[in-house]
């Protein structure tokens, strides 16, 4: 194999850079953009799943992250990482949804499941080892856990997934939502105050151990 | 471990990718923390949506199929189709049965047509109730 067909051969399996990708697209290489989509895709989606349980409305979600970075890629500066930056599109398209859907924080309805009083039991008794693959194949634990965030007011909710799961720091997330530093920090200590309080009077009500 | 350090390697020791030294001593303090214990559980009703990678939301969901549509209800047993099967086909026969049964008990229409347009007495009503037809000779024999 001679030395220009390996070279072609290496250049063929390099991975390219998003911020190349991104002049291309802004060249007018439509395709190019379809590369990028499909590296991000599912690292938006699962951000999505973190707000909303409605598989159906994830997918919408995503598409529309896609396509409001698509239309704004123009306005898109490479000081900032391709990945945050349709992070924060997903992340804002998540907060409108959120708002959107509920004006006023709802109260955890108490009819739940057979599941998930099973799976209430188990978080109450297993052991911490026996929880998190107790968890896996379980949707009662994945159903139970939408429905007490969902009891949280949608700007909690948010400062939780970002601060917690997307291990996002405060300035970022203030410069993410537009919120002063202050406010983040006030937030994330009322979300969890709150995600508390729903709990114990979720569980409370049920008499199980862990907040009698 | 102190608490600080425990509450800081739950979402690891959730995904299970503590090493298992520190894993060890997460545990054992989770142990004789009440505190960090009653934390931890509080974490684990969220950390199904928070913590967990997508795989594990996945598997959650019941595979990467489910997530892509719709979970289907649950189908019925192969025996409880043989079983509906057989219910099936003897209402059929049931029905088959009674549909013969209704044909062959049907009355024969007492009135014709003609009988139906003219408003005349049914020919059958006429012929069950008629009356021996009134010979005027036989007066006379009898005197």
């Amino acid at each position: 194999m001679g030395l220009a067909s390996t070279a072609r051969l290496e250049s063929a399996e390099r991975v390219r850079p998003d911020e190349e990708l991104v002049a291309e697209v802004r060249a007018g290489e439509n395709a190019a953009f379809a590369e990028l989509a499909s590296r991000h895709r599912r690292r938006i989606e699962h951000l999505c799943r973190r707000f909303f349980i409605d598989q159906e409305l994830v997918r919408d979600l995503t598409q529309e992250c896609f396509l409001r970075a698509f239309a704004g890629l123009a306005s898109y500066r490479a000081e900032m990482p391709f990945t945050a930056w349709i992070r924060t599109i997903a992340v804002n398209a998540c907060y409108d949804e959120l708002r959107r859907r509920r004006r006023k924080p709802e109260e955890l309805v108490a009819d739940f499941t057979v599941g998930e009083l099973e799976w209430m039991e188990l978080v109450s008794d297993a052991s911490p080892e026996e929880l998190a693959g107790a968890a896996e194949e379980r949707r009662e634990a994945y159903t139970l856990a939408h429905r007490l965030l969902a009891s949280l007011r949608p700007e909690d909710r948010m400062v939780l997934v970002l601060k917690d799961s997307e291990e996002m720091g405060v300035q970022e997330i203030a410069e993410t939502l537009g919120w002063s530093e202050a406010k983040v920090k006030i937030r994330a200590f009322r979300a969890r105050q709150a995600l508390r309080k729903q709990a114990s009077r979720m569980l409370g009500s049920r008499r199980f151990r862990i907040f009698k | 471990m102190n608490c600080f350090q425990a509450r800081r390697e739950f979402p690891n020791f959730w995904r299970e990718r503590l090493a298992e030294p520190v894993a060890n001593q997460l545990a054992g303090h989770l142990e004789c923390c009440g505190l960090c214990e009653q934390a931890y559980r509080l974490f684990a009703l969220t950390a199904p949506v928070m913590h967990s990678d997508a795989e594990a939301v996945d598997a959650m969901l019941g595979g990467e199929d489910a997530v892509r549509r719709p979970r289907r209800m649950p189908s019925v047993q192969a025996g409880d189709a043989a079983e509906q099967r057989g219910m099936i086909w003897t209402a059929l026969s049931m029905l088959v049965a009674a549909s013969v049964i209704a044909y062959i008990a049907a009355a024969t229409p007492r009135e014709s047509l003609i009988d139906a347009l003219t408003n005349s007495r049914p020919a059958s009503a006429i012929s069950a109730v008629q009356e021996p037809p009134a010979y005027s000779f036989l007066d006379d024999f009898a005197g």
